[in-house]
């Protein structure tokens, strides 16, 4: 059992800081794609998420480099093995590298041994690309009620699968008495906004108009950047490389990101300096 | 013969890609154009569909206004053809090839492969072969499989059967080579934001024409500027029964007319792209 526990004192931001803006980026390396059968994919929905580590993750590793913004990258584990190249530039540019489940496996789904298979895989595949310890992980939403016990079992610092909060939290686990920061992913994101190709119980198949979406990210950017001033704010985008890898969609976020380049203040962050400072506040 | 996917979940057969800076398009072209129309109406489905006729008038009427835009614009488009619909509107296909656009194919009916036997498949590939020669008097270069839903067979079958390229998978944005025992087919991939699928159709509402486009613009802004550095391609999956209607047939003229306008755009049919991939092997 979790139980949430209150901040000791004040979080401390960088000087200066207005906002923090938290940018990921789900690389799943087409592993999120639907069956037709239980052995046979859906190849529609198959090769459009192929795009993810042929295309997309280039072009949108090209609009995050354009505006020098920090993001931290959630990556399965198969897609570690299997886009060597594409992750050795994340880590080149300095982005953050977390976990997203192994092959993109949907833990509500399978059992808790399953569960635990797919998670050792992820952390052997990341200790075998990266040679460091994992801090992070995004599971493959929604996260079952066991999941923060796995996540907290094998050593990492924080979590981000809730959706229930805008700002980060902390959660103490009470038989052990071990933490973990929470940092729900907010409401802004390519998934549910821009559309996802195949009608599932998450998204009706059809597809968003990129420019609005990048109008009402505005908005949303908007609205913290001026509640900043005041108090602790994060706005954060949760992005696909499949989905915003597309022209369209690589436009709107282009063009999101010089609109957030205007304000002075801005703390493009990662998830693990993010569950760091909050740490120091316990 | 059994078939798996490969162990990452892909179709049987050797991809070959190409290295992308070094594919050329012809004349110094910059940015090849592809405007690909899936063609097909109730007769398409073994089941009366529960829409009804509104995919009929595709093919009834609006597949006309779009003929005389295409020759008003002077441009030529890739028309997919279910074999049945071929049987259904002869006059149609006729036109569409006639008019010097190319007549692929888009399966026999407009229903997934992923059901079929070898046998069966094989069966429906040629049913649809026959159709659209006996209409326009060769046999088809190009396929697309309806609904991007091939088989672990069709790829391999489509090479039997001598087709040259298909327009089935997703997940790139120049052509590529697959490669399999009997030969070899060259893949034209689609998909993404410009596939009228994503935005029409039901359940309605479809967003208005001018949104649609909006967002096609967008994806020709970024293809482009990106073409001044490498090669890029544009392929737009049209549907008569959407386009063939005014506003979305007077946005895509804005948007045909654009594109002509910018220097070193291509505008080619499915053939032109392969036979240029073919001839063409040194950038692989």
């Amino acid at each position: 059992m979790f139980v949430e526990k209150p901040l000791a004192r004040p979080v401390k931001l960088p000087d200066e800081t207005r906002l923090v803006v938290l940018i990921s980026v789900d690389f799943e390396g087409h592993w999120d794609f639907g069956y037709h059968t239980d052995t046979l994919p859906d190849y529609y929905d198959f090769y459009e998420h192929h795009f993810d580590g042929r295309r997309g993750i280039w072009r949108l590793l090209e609009v995050l480099a354009k505006h020098q913004v920090n993001a931290t990258f959630f990556t399965c584990g198969a897609a570690l093995e299997e886009h060597r190249e594409a992750c050795q530039e994340i880590e080149k540019a300095g982005y953050e590298i977390a976990g997203h489940s192994y092959r993109h496996e949907y833990f509500y789904r399978i059992t808790a041994e399953q569960e635990e298979t797919a998670f050792q895989q992820m952390v052997a595949a990341f200790q075998d690309f990266y040679g460091k310890e994992l801090i992070g992980f995004r599971t493959c939403h929604p996260e079952p009620p066991r999941t923060l016990d796995t996540v907290v079992r094998h050593g990492l610092r924080y979590d981000s699968s809730l959706r229930d909060d805008d700002l980060p939290y902390i959660l103490q686990r009470e038989e052990d008495g071990r933490y973990l920061v929470e940092i729900a992913r907010g409401a802004n994101g390519d998934a549910a906004m821009m559309g996802t190709p195949l009608a599932t119980e998450w998204g009706s198949g059809k597809y968003g108009i990129p420019s609005d979406v990048a109008s009402h990210w505005e908005a949303e950017f908007h609205r913290c950047y001026q509640e900043g001033a005041n108090k602790i704010e994060v706005f954060s985008l949760c992005l696909h490389s499949y989905i915003s890898g597309r022209p369209s969609r690589a436009k709107a976020l282009d063009s999101f990101l010089a609109y957030t380049r205007q304000f002075p203040g801005v703390w493009y962050a990662t998830y693990a300096e993010i569950a760091d400072l909050w740490l120091k506040a316990i | 013969m059994e078939r798996e996917p490969q162990p990452t979940g892909e179709l049987p057969g050797r991809v070959v890609l190409p290295q992308r800076s070094s594919v050329k398009w012809p004349d110094s072209s910059r940015l090849a154009v592809l405007l690909t129309f899936d063609c097909y109406g109730g007769e398409a489905f073994s089941a009366i569909p529960f829409v009804g006729t509104t995919h009929d008038f595709g093919l009834r009427r609006g597949i006309w206004h779009i003929l005389e835009s295409l020759d008003k614009l002077e441009v030529k488009a890739t028309f997919h053809v279910p074999g049945v619909t071929t049987e259904a509107y002869p006059r149609v296909v006729d036109a569409m090839a006639q008019a010097g656009h190319e007549v692929a194919v888009l399966g026999y009916r407009y229903e997934p492969h992923w059901d079929f036997t070898e046998a069966e498949e094989r069966e429906n590939i040629n049913r649809a072969i026959t159709a659209i020669e006996g209409v326009v008097g060769e046999r088809p270069k190009g396929w697309r499989t309806p609904q991007s839903r091939p088989s672990l067979y069709t790829l391999e079958l489509l090479c039997q059967c001598g087709f040259v390229w298909d327009s089935s998978l997703r997940n790139d944005e120049l052509p590529y080579r697959m490669e399999f025992e009997e030969g070899s087919l060259i893949e034209i991939p689609f998909g993404g934001a410009t596939d009228y699928r994503n935005y029409y159709g039901f359940p309605p509402p479809p967003p208005p024409a001018h949104k649609v486009f909006s967002v096609w613009h967008d994806e020709l802004d970024v293809l482009y500027e990106e073409s001044g550095r490498q090669c890029s391609m544009l392929i737009l999956c049209l549907h008569p029964t959407f386009h063939g209607r005014p506003a979305e047939l007077d946005a895509l003229e804005h948007f045909i007319t654009k594109i002509k306008q910018l220097d070193g755009t291509w505008f080619a049919r499915g053939s032109d792209v392969a036979d240029w991939w073919v001839q063409n092997q040194d950038w692989i």
